[in-house]
């Protein structure tokens, strides 16, 4: 009877997340062709051999990084005075608080990059309401930086931050925190000692929730990013769709994926030691 | 002093969520092309909007992509769901468990070119004919969105505990009857939520449909992509002003019918 | 054999940890058994595991003689009123009612008089249209009980009926549930941390430790002749004196209190020579000599309780014994003061003889 109810899902998964990366495996040993499909069954190292000696992939990796952290730390300062100031207002308004915040997400992250695009750009809102203003220096180089993809990946991804710290807020103790106040503890010292170190494995969470997937983020830095932003997820698009080599897209997919596994290796092995 | 404080941390996060979105609204009224100035209210870019066949012809494609790959995340997912918060530590939990997460936290290109290299290994070892198109992004979008739909359905069976199913069966209702009269309408909620957050996940998509997709198969985000590189017109400003009418509008019939009800859950099971 | 009930050498294991120890136990019908233990005793998962929702690693389970192992809970003669009632927030109050003959296949006309029935019983007799979210807890808990006994089960479990009511709830429920019992000669199986409750209600009770039942009898017999330090101090207060038995004989047994040199003298029985645990309840030690066995000591606390004073007296080797003075005559006179050496003394019926 259970076997049943798990038959189906088991099959899908096995069958569209298991062994689709076991191809990926296969495909990044495989040499590129011009064939259809582009590639060539065998064993070639070549593909991860240019990996590790071509600068330029290393330098992809490193600009990865630095969004995905840079993006997650944006996210943190952004999402977690919202969780807090929302897990703390009063019960009533929390429904309507938390569909204000999670509202936007329902228009599409494509469609709000659009927004961010009009607002950034030179000849954008922003920079028009600069030079209204008689701001110097305007109108400032916006799009196309750095800045406007950190931006558009804090902003989409703001949600997965979000409620994992809210819900952690949410269900504390709030006893704990009276019991500071009562023994004479400041504002401060109260969330320092109690409401920080309580809300800390949702925090993981959220970080976890927007570093990892950013770490591959193609759209935002295509769209957001100038040319000179490329990212593992940029090159690999650009490998596969662009040049047709599916082995060397492959195999930097491998690739981002053992990167993937250091840190959700180690969220796992956390978790263990805290049960 | 407390409720200043309150305003004061919410304030600019708020301000950064919508002013994007204010913009959208404001300039998709604008008379002129440029969103550096306004120049007068105008309907135009609806009426663009509405002329331009592509895009219209994608954004239905889209919307039933969405609902086949809603329902069929969702039908997986509840299974899924059902089976962590149930099954105890059945055999192989923990790996089930953790092929589920994955589409949840890879990055979209890795799914988009997994999908795609197993469609067509599918087609060349076993003689599947997966004709890429329609069919095998409705396929993608149901694999990455079931997990989201079983975490939807697990947490909300953890949360409401096994008491309720144990009271129907210690009356004497055999284990179908349990889940159709007690389980199902519990779950209910979570069906539907988890539904619409597929649904909006498929609708969303740019990257793996990009990868699984044929000739002739364009979603609206692909259609959206390759036009903005051109340059952003405020016929997009339009279409997020309608999707975001669309949302409000739902919200607002969600909130009247939970207060139609009598009792905040599923309502009465005949 | 003729209980209702009987469970054979059950043993129940979560992972590491054994929750139930080899249980041995016998209802009778028309009795009301309570399960008196801590958490961590075993005494739910004796409950779950008669109802069906556990199944035991060995032992038997036989209601009316027949072996219950394999059969799965909707299809065991047993009803369990939950904890938390458990109530379907999706039906209405009769629904859930009458849940348990739908589930038999009785005819709608009968099950809405059955319903009515029971609702009149319960004494909510106008309640089958409502929700359960509207109901105060005394209301769900009677639809609840309605529920469980709506198919008319030969053995009612309930899981600490009375823990979710509060107090002057508490009593008039127990009371409730005690009439209906006799009224319907129902057979119930009741689980409680409350010594109170269970002493009150039980015809008889078994008190659980650590998977095991430790003692078993009428409340009378558990609560004078206790089988050990942990049910002694669990039901109602003790004070532990340690001693050695000194004689034994038709005078009863003497002991010699350790620490000093003081003798007293006891009914119950002892084994010679060896130490022994001397159990006295407060409410048994009278303030002076009145009796044969007398102690003395410094007071260090005396409370006031309106219809009893109780006191703390500290002996000469330092332990301190509460004694319990009923004030019959009100108080008359002035209390005794703190550090005033008194005597306190007791019959010899009412020490209790303990190994350990």
């Amino acid at each position: 009877m259970r076997a049943l109810v798990l038959l189906l899902p088991t099959i899908w998964l096995l069958a569209f997340v298991l062994v689709p990366l076991g191809i990926v495996l296969v495909i990044a040993f495989a040499t590129s062709t011009a064939e259809i499909p582009p590639f060539a069954l065998g064993f070639s190292g070549e593909n991860f051999r240019q990996l590790i000696a071509d600068d330029f992939y290393f330098f992809a990796f490193l600009r990865s990084l630095q969004l995905a952290g840079v993006s997650s730390v944006f996210c943190l300062l952004i999402g977690y005075p919202m969780a807090l100031a929302i897990a703390r207002s009063p019960v009533r308004w929390r429904g309507a608080l938390l569909t204000l915040v999670i509202l936007p997400f329902w228009i599409g992250f494509l469609l709000r990059i659009i927004a961010w695009i009009g607002l950034l750009k030179d000849d954008g809102w922003i920079n028009s309401f600069l030079g209204a203003l008689g701001v110097p220096g305007a109108p400032f180089r916006l799009l196309y930086t750095g800045f406007a993809m950190y931006l558009g990946v804090a902003y989409c991804y703001l949600p997965f931050m979000f409620l994992p710290i809210y819900a952690r807020l949410e269900k504390r103790d709030l006893a704990l925190e009276e019991a500071a106040a009562d023994l004479g503890a400041s504002p401060w010292r109260v969330f320092r000692a109690v409401t920080l170190p309580l809300s800390l494995p949702g925090v993981w969470a959220g970080f976890l929730l927007v570093f990892i997937p950013a770490l591959g983020e193609f759209v935002i830095p295509e769209l957001l990013g100038g040319p000179g932003a490329e990212t593992l997820g940029r090159v690999l698009w650009t490998e596969f769709f662009t040049n047709h080599d599916w082995p060397m897209a492959s195999a930097l997919a491998i690739f981002l994926l053992a990167v993937l596994l250091l840190p959700a290796a180690l969220w796992q092995w956390w978790q263990g030691r805290r049960a | 002093m407390r409720r200043c404080n309150f305003f004061l941390t919410l304030l600019p996060g708020f301000a950064f969520l919508y002013l994007p979105i204010a913009f959208l609204l404001a300039f998709s009224f604008n008379d002129s092309r440029l969103v550096s100035v306004w120049t007068g209210f105008s309907f135009r870019w609806y009426v663009t909007l509405w002329h331009d066949a592509a895009l219209v012809e994608a954004a239905l494609f889209s919307l039933g992509i969405a609902a086949v790959s809603a329902t069929l995340a969702t039908i997986l997912g509840t299974a899924a769901g059902y089976a962590l918060a149930r099954f105890g530590r059945f055999p192989f939990c923990r790996g089930f468990a953790a092929l589920l997460a994955a589409p949840l936290v890879l990055p979209d290109v890795i799914t988009g070119i997994s999908l795609l290299l197993v469609f067509i290994a599918a087609q060349r070892l076993i003689g599947i004919p997966f004709e890429r198109g329609a069919g095998t992004i409705a396929i993608a979008h149901a694999s990455f969105s079931l997990a989201y739909v079983a975490v939807v359905v697990q947490a909300r069976l953890a949360d409401a505990g096994t008491e309720l199913e144990e009271a129907a069966a210690d009356l004497g209702a055999p284990p179908w009857v349990v889940f159709a009269r007690i389980t199902a309408p519990l779950m209910a909620p979570a069906l539907v939520s988890g539904w619409l957050l597929a649904f909006s996940l498929s609708l969303d998509d740019l990257v793996v449909a990009s990868f699984v997709s044929g000739p002739g198969a364009t979603t609206l985000p692909m259609v959206l992509f390759s036009s903005v590189k051109l340059g952003v017109t405020p016929e997009y400003f339009a279409l997020a002003t309608i999707v975001l009418a669309i949302v409000l509008l739902a919200l607002v019939g969600a909130w009247l019918a939970r207060l139609g009800r009598p009792v905040a859950g599923p309502g009465r099971v005949g | 054999m003729n209980a209702l009930l009987q469970i054979e050498g059950l043993e129940k294991n979560f992972g590491a940890v054994a929750a139930l120890r080899g249980v041995d136990l016998a209802v009778e019908p028309g009795e009301i058994f309570v399960l008196l233990g801590d958490s961590g005793s075993g005494k739910t998962t004796l409950l779950r595991c008669i109802g069906g929702f556990e199944q035991p690693d060995a032992g038997r389970v036989f209601l009316d003689s027949e072996d219950l192992a394999g059969v799965p809970a909707h299809r065991r003669p047993v009803n369990t009123m939950f904890q938390s009632y458990a109530l379907f927030p999706h039906m209405r109050v009769a629904e859930n009612i009458g849940f348990g003959l739908r589930q038999a296949g009785l005819p709608r006309s009968e099950i809405s008089a059955r319903v009515a029935e029971l609702l009149s019983l319960v004494r909510l007799p106008e309640y089958g249209a409502r929700w359960p979210h509207q109901l105060s807890g005394g209301q769900s808990q009677r639809v609840a009980l309605a529920r469980a006994l709506a198919c008319r089960p030969k053995l009612l479990l309930l899981d600490e009926p009375l823990a979710a009511l509060d107090r002057g709830l508490r009593v008039e429920t127990r009371a409730e549930l005690l009439s209906l019992q006799r009224t319907l000669g129902l057979t119930f199986l009741l689980v409680t941390h409350d010594q109170e409750e269970a002493i009150s209600m039980a015809t008889r009770i078994g008190v659980m430790r650590d998977g095991r039942l430790e003692q078993v009898g009428a409340p009378a017999e558990v609560y004078e002749r206790p089988a050990n330090r942990f049910i002694a101090e669990f039901l109602g207060a003790a004070n532990i004196l340690p001693a050695i038995v000194r004689e034994r004989g038709a005078q009863g047994t003497l002991l010699r209190l350790q620490n000093s040199d003081t003798r007293v003298r006891v009914t119950a029985p002892g084994p010679l020579g060896k130490p022994v645990l001397l159990a006295l309840r407060p409410e048994r030690i009278f303030l002076g000599e009145t009796g044969p066995n007398v102690l003395e000591g410094t007071l260090t606390g005396t409370e006031y309780r309106g219809d009893a004073l109780e006191l703390s007296v500290r002996l000469a080797e330092g332990t301190i014994l509460r004694v319990r003075h009923p004030l019959a005559d009100g108080i008359g006179g002035a209390l005794p003061v703190v550090g005033e050496r008194v005597k306190v003394s007791f019959r010899p019926d009412a020490g209790i003889v303990l190994r350990d």
